[in-house]
């Protein structure tokens, strides 16, 4: 594998896992360590990455498990320290918070509180608008238990975004 | 897009049952100007799916990676291998030649009648071949010795001053 085929490939998908490291870490920082790894990691197994069909959903499974594993380590360090987003997000700095960003850190909070399983489903369906049967690839389950856990996550956000809602910004 | 196939897909979208483009129709209804107004208070979420498709700045990650990918290129460890290598191979080669020549030296000179001026001329001779070949001995040894000690510093040093001493 060429340098330009990497970045072709694999390197253009660093958004992408950017935003799914982080809807699992919580932290920019994190999800930023967690890329750089993936993408050095890509390249020590070039070989085998060439040769890869679906080279999206090996990246991204490699970008879940690596962040998993970040976050582990992260709780062993910190225990006690509850899970949750740092909301590091340039949106949000006092200059550029208005009534409508106030909402977006509600539902950026609500997210926050889904199961990590259902938070992931949340990020590769509505933000990533992926399929199903990609979904499932890369968090290693089935079709039904990704409907299922996307269901499940609907609802809660719903239920909670009502809530919120209506008590009036 | 009507409200009612809207609030259709609203229905369908919490069920979980709506396809990629039903929730990309959703996504782009919310986005425009012109929202029912019963249907306002779900535009903020489905601008957030969006919202968090915005790009952040990666370009430093980028650099580093690139940087380490092409430094690993070429890696630091064969390099090391193959010096070692290149070493062994020409101090074999050097040991092989001398001998051969030392050798050689003495067969051609063993017969033979000579003059005794000759004879000093070819002792004085030998005698500076032999420090030529002592001397290139214990190089030798000393390379030898370098490369077989190279992980105990001490010892090898230890090593190398009794072989020099030796040889002397």
């Amino acid at each position: 594998m060429t340098i330009e085929e990497f970045t072709n490939d694999f390197m253009s998908m660093k958004q992408r896992l950017y935003r799914l490291s982080l809807s699992i870490v919580g932290s920019a920082m994190v999800a930023e360590d967690v890329v750089q790894e993936v993408m050095i990691k890509v390249w020590n197994k070039r070989i085998e990455a060439a040769k890869i069909e679906n080279k999206p959903a090996w990246v991204m499974k490699m970008t879940r498990n690596l962040s998993i594993d970040k976050l582990r380590s992260k709780h062993a360090k910190t225990q006690g320290i509850p899970e949750g987003y740092d909301v590091v997000n340039k949106t949000h700095t006092p200059e550029t918070i208005t009534q409508s960003n106030d909402t977006v850190s509600k539902i950026h909070g609500i997210m926050a509180q889904l199961p990590k399983i259902q938070r992931m489903c949340i990020q590769l369906r509505d933000i990533e608008e992926m399929k199903y049967q990609e979904i499932a690839d890369i968090l290693e389950i089935s079709i039904d238990q990704v409907k299922v856990n996307i269901y499940r996550a609907r609802n809660y956000i719903k239920k909670e975004f009502l809530k919120t809602d209506s008590y009036g910004v | 897009m009507e409200y009612n196939n809207i609030k259709d897909l609203i229905e369908k979208y919490w069920a979980g049952e709506t396809d990629l483009q039903e929730e990309s129709t959703l996504k782009t209804y919310f986005s425009s100007a012109d929202v029912h107004p019963s249907l306002t208070q779900y535009k903020p979420l489905f601008s957030y799916f969006q919202e968090a498709k915005e790009e952040v700045h990666l370009d430093s990650i980028e650099a580093a990676v690139m940087e380490r990918i092409q430094h690993k290129a070429v890696p630091t460890t064969a390099k090391v291998i193959s010096l070692e290598r290149i070493l062994k191979v020409a101090a074999a080669v050097l040991v092989l030649m001398g001998a051969t020549y030392f050798v050689y030296d003495n067969m051609g000179n063993s017969g033979g009648e000579m003059a005794d001026s000759e004879r000093i001329a070819i002792y004085d001779e030998e005698s500076e071949k032999l420090k030529a070949y002592l001397e290139l001995k214990a190089a030798l040894a000393l390379v030898s010795n370098k490369i077989d000690d190279g992980k105990q510093q001490a010892i090898k040093g230890l090593s190398r001053t009794k072989t020099i001493s030796i040889l002397k």
